[in-house]
């Protein structure tokens, strides 16, 4: 089943796309964060379907740096962005994250590739062997580490914020919205932090369910009605 | 299309055309099988007897084979059997070179025609693009592209199926005025499509039950029009005069594949694998009256497409009258063994993605392309439900933008689906033997739905509200979404 990650690739590929082509993106630094997001997620599944075919030390840096330590991380902070994106603090937060893929860009680029090739399986997922197959120093993983636990917190807790909104009646959105975008959450850290040993349908189909997940949390959140727009509707005449 | 959106495509397929010609052999390289030797015979019967329709080989690939005979007629010096490890490199067969040619040539058209059509049906131009280069790359990786060097029924059947697909597309995503006073276009397109369906019906003997569906479909049309009687639904005269003329196809397509006897030696198949080993299968037949002789039982053993079988007369004669009908009636008296059948059967014909009858070169093309391939013709047989919930999916989004194109396409996609499936189903239970060629027809299609579909159902989505959150009492974000 590893076309299954060859149609989460189109489907990223997709979501960029759509995602910029929306007439208010200058305005709107919560997309340009998901479409970020969405980039470095199709950049890790381009490399995953690299390494799938041989392995190349190129792709296996790539694939550390854009799946391992950034998508979470642009995804949450894009929620982050839509819900309190007139706050300063966010705006330091923005450059801080661009300066963190930035320096982790540059922290990858010097990392080791070992030399693996004896015991590096094509058919086995990359989550399992890129521990061993990249000699990372300690700032690189703790960096990874960091940018993920910010991208999780941001994800999970904006949308259980979300949830509790809604419980106090002051959103009036979908509750499917926060539960996808938690579910997308979890499909992008799962294999993080449990690495899966085998590629098994389970294995693909979290690989699969991420990016759907997320996009359509997002579009489901954005396509959510407010009181306010509402109350502005005007009667329509009997 | 305005000329920025058509340079996008053109600039595409030079480039995808550019690949398929650098990444494989010259076109006119071929290989040949015993069928191609039945073909070549077949061909040779005048086109006006009735004997040409009801010949050993469908009467598409005799006709094809007849209108590119050289003079000196077919000479064969490439040939190959995977059954019996006789597997071949490409080479030049003079004498097929056109054929070869012309499988290649036509197959690359029929790709770039629904590539195009397909293009123009979505309206977001990178979508548009996406869905266009997941065609191209299905059509030109190994698994699809390799065929158009064997000499067999499967290249020409796929090329017109293709071409089939892309002219029902772009009928189905056409306005509804242009169906209600049909132009000059419509009835050109509306002649091509019948044309291409009859010519394609004749190519293979399974092909024939695509038009079971649509007839199936036509029958819920015809229904629906009856107890609606509104003027926004097709005419019901129209309906159902198209409705007899698909089933007048089928009714020929039947009749001449019956009379031809092609499907003697696949029930010889059957008998041999999925009777002749069971006692109580065995008795079900002694019981229709089948001679079961000790000359008969003798061949029990044999693997297959055994010849033996047509010398013994009273068996051929038993099998034309009533073999086909107890074949049936034994495949109902024991559904439980029909479905194991179409298990095991679905899981052999996804097995395997590339033609066995000739050795790629891989100095040609490149082990990338085959893995490319490998990942978009998938052997897993959850490709239909894949399908299955991108269909359901598209019909949902389609139902929800109400758009008559959309709901249109829709309809044409789920009746494609149906249709292969019983494709597949009469493929499978109809021969023990030779399953992943005989299934090609439907598992190709079957995985080319896999990639045509995110970009329809994506595209359907269409534009959002403006909205925006109220979080804490204020609002905290009030930018317009159009496109998430």
């Amino acid at each position: 089943m590893a076309y299954f990650l060859l149609l989460a690739l189109v489907f990223a590929v997709s979501f960029i796309f759509l995602l910029s082509k929306s007439s208010e993106l200058s305005k709107s630094r919560a997309i340009a964060s998901l479409i970020a997001g969405f980039v470095v997620l199709a950049i890790g599944l381009f490399t995953q379907l690299v390494l799938g075919f041989h392995l190349e030390d190129g792709s296996a840096l790539l694939f550390y740096w854009a799946r391992e330590m950034l998508a979470l991380a642009w995804f949450g902070h894009a929620l982050l962005l839509v819900l309190f994106g007139n706050r300063p603090q966010l705006r330091w937060l923005t450059h801080a994250l661009i300066l963190g893929s930035l320096l982790s860009l540059t922290l990858v680029g010097a990392t080791q590739v070992t030399r693996a090739e004896d015991w590096f399986r094509l058919d086995r997922p990359i989550y399992a062997q890129i521990g061993d197959l990249l000699a990372t120093n300690r700032p690189t993983r703790w960096g990874a580490w960091l940018l993920n636990a910010y991208g999780a917190v941001g994800l999970i807790g904006g949308s259980a914020y979300l949830l509790i909104l809604r419980t106090r009646r002051k959103w009036k959105g979908s509750a499917f919205a926060p539960l996808l975008m938690v579910a997308g959450a979890t499909a992008l850290l799962l294999p993080i932090v449990w690495p899966p040993q085998e590629s098994n349908e389970w294995f693909y189909l979290v690989e699969l369910a991420g990016p759907l997940a997320i996009y359509f949390g997002f579009a489901k959140f954005f396509a959510s009605d407010s009181p306010s727009s509402k109350k502005a509707t005007p009667k329509k005449a009997t | 299309m305005n000329p920025r959106r058509l340079f996008y495509f053109v600039l595409i397929a030079v480039v995808m055309v550019g690949v398929r010609l650098a990444n494989y052999e010259p076109l006119g390289r071929s290989v040949s099988t015993y069928d191609t030797q039945a073909f070549v015979t077949s061909s040779q019967i005048p086109f006006w007897r009735k004997g040409f329709f009801v010949s050993d080989r469908p009467a598409t690939i005799s006709l094809f084979y007849k209108l590119l005979a050289p003079k000196e007629g077919y000479q064969f010096t490439n040939f190959s059997s995977p059954a019996e490890d006789q597997q071949q490199l490409l080479e030049d067969q003079a004498s097929f070179s056109a054929v070869a040619f012309a499988q290649s040539l036509l197959a690359m058209s029929a790709w770039l025609l629904l590539a195009f059509v397909v293009y123009k049906a979505i309206r977001n131009t990178a979508l548009a693009a996406i869905a266009t280069v997941l065609i191209f790359l299905f059509a030109f990786t190994p698994p699809a592209a390799e065929w158009d060097y064997v000499l067999l029924s499967e290249p020409l059947s796929l090329t017109l199926f293709v071409l089939l697909l892309a002219i029902s597309i772009e009928l189905a995503t056409r306005s509804k005025s242009e169906w209600k006073g049909p132009s000059r276009m419509m009835v050109g397109l509306i002649t091509v499509w019948s044309v291409v369906l009859t010519i394609w019906v004749f190519a293979r003997d399974t092909n024939g039950y695509l038009v079971l569906t649509f007839i199936g479909v036509f029958i819920i049309f015809l229904l629906i029009s009856w107890f609606k009687r509104s003027k926004k639904t097709i005419p019901r005269r129209t309906l159902l005069i198209t409705l007899v003329l698909l089933a007048l196809l089928f009714g020929l397509q039947s009749a001449t594949s019956q009379a031809s006897g092609r499907w003697i030696n696949p029930f010889f198949n059957n008998m041999l694998h999925r009777v002749f080993p069971y006692p109580q299968h065995l008795a079900f037949f002694e019981s229709k009256g089948m001679p079961l002789t000790a000359e008969v039982l003798a061949l029990r053993g044999s693997p297959g497409n055994e010849d033996a079988f047509f010398q013994i007369d009273y068996l051929v004669n038993w099998v034309k009258a009533n073999g086909a009908r107890t074949y049936i009636e034994f495949l109902m008296s024991d559904p439980g063994g029909t479905w194991a059948i179409l298990a095991n059967g679905v899981q052999t014909a996804f097995d395997e993605n590339r033609q066995p009858f000739f050795i790629a070169n891989p100095d040609v093309t490149p082990d990338g392309l085959a893995y490319l391939g490998d990942l978009l013709h998938p052997n897993s047989t959850s490709v239909i439900w894949v399908v299955a919930v991108e269909l359901a999916v598209f019909a949902y989004v389609s139902l929800r933008s109400k758009r008559a194109d959309k709901l249109g396409l829709a309809a044409l996609l789920a009746t494609f689906f149906f249709g292969e499936l019983l494709m597949l189903f009469v493929s499978i239970e109809g021969d023990a033997l030779g399953i992943v060629r005989h299934s090609l027809g439907s598992v190709m299609p079957l995985r080319l739905s896999l990639w045509l579909l995110p970009a329809l159902i994506l595209d359907s989505l269409g534009q959002p509200k403006k909205k925006a959150l109220v979080a804490g009492g204020k609002i905290a974000s009030h930018e317009p979404y159009k496109t998430i």
